[in-house]
């Protein structure tokens, strides 16, 4: 018992670094190539549907664990339209550099623009791609 | 692919003999894409699984019985049927339904309404059993009671044997707010069964996907000129979009904020920003307690909506289908018929509307070519309404045969 305890314990402090599944990237991901680290955006379900409700997995991969940015908002909006999405999606962290974001629901056929936000090291960045929904 | 190879004919441009243009539109890409996207109709069922007794038959005829009831109502004077008439497309002709008093509101036909995302204008409600609490309780409505209507549910002995029937020998409700809730999800199972028959815009829709000439030919190539404007220049496919040609959300047309009582006080409509506070503080919404699916997607948007300053008198973009039975048009009731809701899509006043907001509405400034065409086209997404009636008809006998 104490040695599942003291075992869960330092699987709790070591940083696990994502880098496994940053090694396998699936085909259907959406990879962006950020100054210090790539974000790969993968969606579920598969492709991004029009007017229903999905969720994004989101991993930070080959950043220095020293420097590894914190994700602290996803959102998208339509830059022709000006206007954004009716949900604000939550975000949870599942583990280093591994992130969940639910609730994303993109209203309108069009071109959208989702954009992350992160902090590293009390600096704001953020990466972004498009996409047509249709 | 056969989509993108279809070729319809070629387009006239503006030319002298414009009135008499019999030529069809050639359709992009994005367009075909788009008409595809109008269909299959009539769409599959799928049962809400937040409610038990959607798509159960013996609710179906507990739902069609009550949708006929005035005792729900205060003064046993008004149904559902009283405000949503089945020869009306399910709506009742009037700019403002009147209840027991005068409603701010048009009724919006019923047909098509379980392929909704949001219930009412507002969208103050998520589900169909939900939307069917508010007006049995709202003392401007129907004016009733929870009490009431689970006294009327007990002790009716036609009502109670099709309650029975209905809760399929499970329990029926124990306390009187379960009993208000069976009977909201019966009559929301009732009103899934209002479907729009199809229309010579499906034929067409079919036949351009199975790239069939001969039956393209048949739609007329004013309603194909009105089609190419709605996908196209027009926009209005960017918010009625789907096979009920609405996204199921919320915008800003631009039409007054204001609406005028009797007395001439005016008073202003929030729209869509109080229909999320509504949303969120009622009790039978998909994060209550009744909801009997709370891990299904429905529940996502429910917790994933915010409130937004441009809400602000945006109010539920409506299905186009069966159009041709629910005039006026409008939440406010304010377009007496269909050339003055197009017209008011040509004549936008840009400055009530781009204040703050989404930029997707521009003045089309449509010719009279261009207005007949819409017209053609909008007129084609209605078929008669004798089915559906007829099927409500059936019901109610139905429910008599089964409880005399
Ligand atoms: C006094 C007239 C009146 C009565 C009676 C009435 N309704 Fe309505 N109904 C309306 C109006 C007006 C609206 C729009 C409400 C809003 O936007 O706030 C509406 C909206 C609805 C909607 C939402 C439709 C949509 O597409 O958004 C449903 C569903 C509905 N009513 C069902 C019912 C049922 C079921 C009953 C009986 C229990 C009923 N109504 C009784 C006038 C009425
Ligand atoms: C920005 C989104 C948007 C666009 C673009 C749009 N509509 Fe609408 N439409 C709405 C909304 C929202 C309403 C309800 C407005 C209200 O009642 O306040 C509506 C109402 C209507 C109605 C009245 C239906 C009824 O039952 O009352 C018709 C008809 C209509 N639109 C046709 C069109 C046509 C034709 C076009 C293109 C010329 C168009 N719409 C473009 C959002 C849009
Ligand atoms: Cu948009």
């Amino acid at each position: 018992m104490r040695r599942a305890l003291f075992l869960a314990a330092t699987l709790l402090v070591l940083p696990v670094l994502p880098a496994a599944a940053c090694e396998q990237i699936p085909i259907a991901a959406r990879v962006i190539e950020g100054p210090r680290f790539k974000l790969v955006v993968l969606s579920d379900p598969m492709p991004i549907p029009l007017n229903a409700p999905f969720a994004f997995d989101i991993r930070l991969c080959d950043a220095r664990m020293a420097e590894l940015p914190r994700l602290v908002r996803v959102d998208a909006w339509m830059p022709a339209h000006r206007h954004g999405m009716n949900y604000a999606p939550s975000l949870t962290k599942l583990d280093w550099g591994h992130y969940r974001a639910e609730g994303l629901l993109l209203h309108m056929p069009g071109e959208w623009e989702f954009a992350f936000d992160f902090i590293a090291l009390e600096r704001e960045e953020q990466l972004s791609f498009r996409f047509d929904a249709q | 692919m056969m989509l993108f190879r279809v070729w319809l004919a070629l387009l006239l441009t503006v030319t002298a003999c414009r009135a008499q243009a019999v030529e069809p539109p050639v359709f992009d890409a994005t367009q075909l894409r788009l008409i595809r996207s109008f269909g299959p109709w009539p769409p599959a069922f799928h049962p809400d699984t937040g409610n038990p007794l959607s798509g159960r038959p013996s609710a179906v005829l507990l739902g069609a019985a009550l949708f006929g009831e005035p005792r729900l109502s205060k003064d046993g004077g008004i149904a559902c049927q009283s405000c949503h008439q089945p020869q009306q497309g399910w709506s009742d002709g009037q700019a403002r339904s009147r209840g027991l008093e005068r409603l701010d509101r048009n009724a919006p036909g019923l047909l098509d309404s379980r392929l909704q995302r949001w219930f009412g204008w507002d969208g103050a409600s998520d589900s169909l059993w939900a939307a069917a609490i508010r007006p049995i309780l709202d003392p401007r409505e129907m004016g009733g009671s929870v009490v009431a209507t689970a006294t009327l549910l007990r002790g009716d002995p036609v009502l109670a044997c099709l309650a029975g029937h209905a809760a399929d020998g499970a329990q029926l409700a124990q306390n009187d707010e379960e009993l208000l809730v069976l009977a909201a999800r019966a009559l929301a199972a009732f009103q899934e069964t209002l479907v729009s028959p199809r229309t010579a815009f499906d034929d067409f829709r079919d036949a351009v996907l199975a790239g069939d000439r001969d039956a393209m030919a048949r739609y007329p190539a004013s309603a194909q000129r009105g089609l190419a404007l709605f996908t196209g220049r027009g926009q209005c496919a960017t918010c009625h979009s789907g096979p009920a040609f609405s996204n199921g959300e919320f915008h800003d047309t631009g039409l007054p904020f204001f609406i005028t009582d009797a007395d001439g006080v005016r008073r202003v409509d929030p729209g869509r920003h109080r229909g999320i506070a509504r949303l969120k503080e009622n009790p039978f919404n998909r994060l209550g307690r009744y909801n009997a699916d709370p891990g299904s997607a429905a529940v996502i948007p429910v917790r994933h909506v915010v409130q937004q300053h441009r809400n602000w008198g945006e109010f539920k973009v409506p299905t186009l289908r069966s159009l041709l039975f629910t005039a006026p048009y409008m939440h406010d009731g304010s377009k007496p018929d269909l050339e003055s809701v197009v017209r008011h899509y040509s004549e936008l006043d840009e400055d009530r509307l781009h204040s703050d907001g989404e930029a997707i509405l521009r003045p089309l400034r449509l010719d009279r070519q261009e207005i007949d065409d819409l017209l053609a086209f909008l007129g084609s997404l209605s078929a008669s309404l004798d089915a559906p009636a007829a099927d409500y008809a059936a019901r109610r006998a139905d429910a008599r045969r089964l409880c005399p």
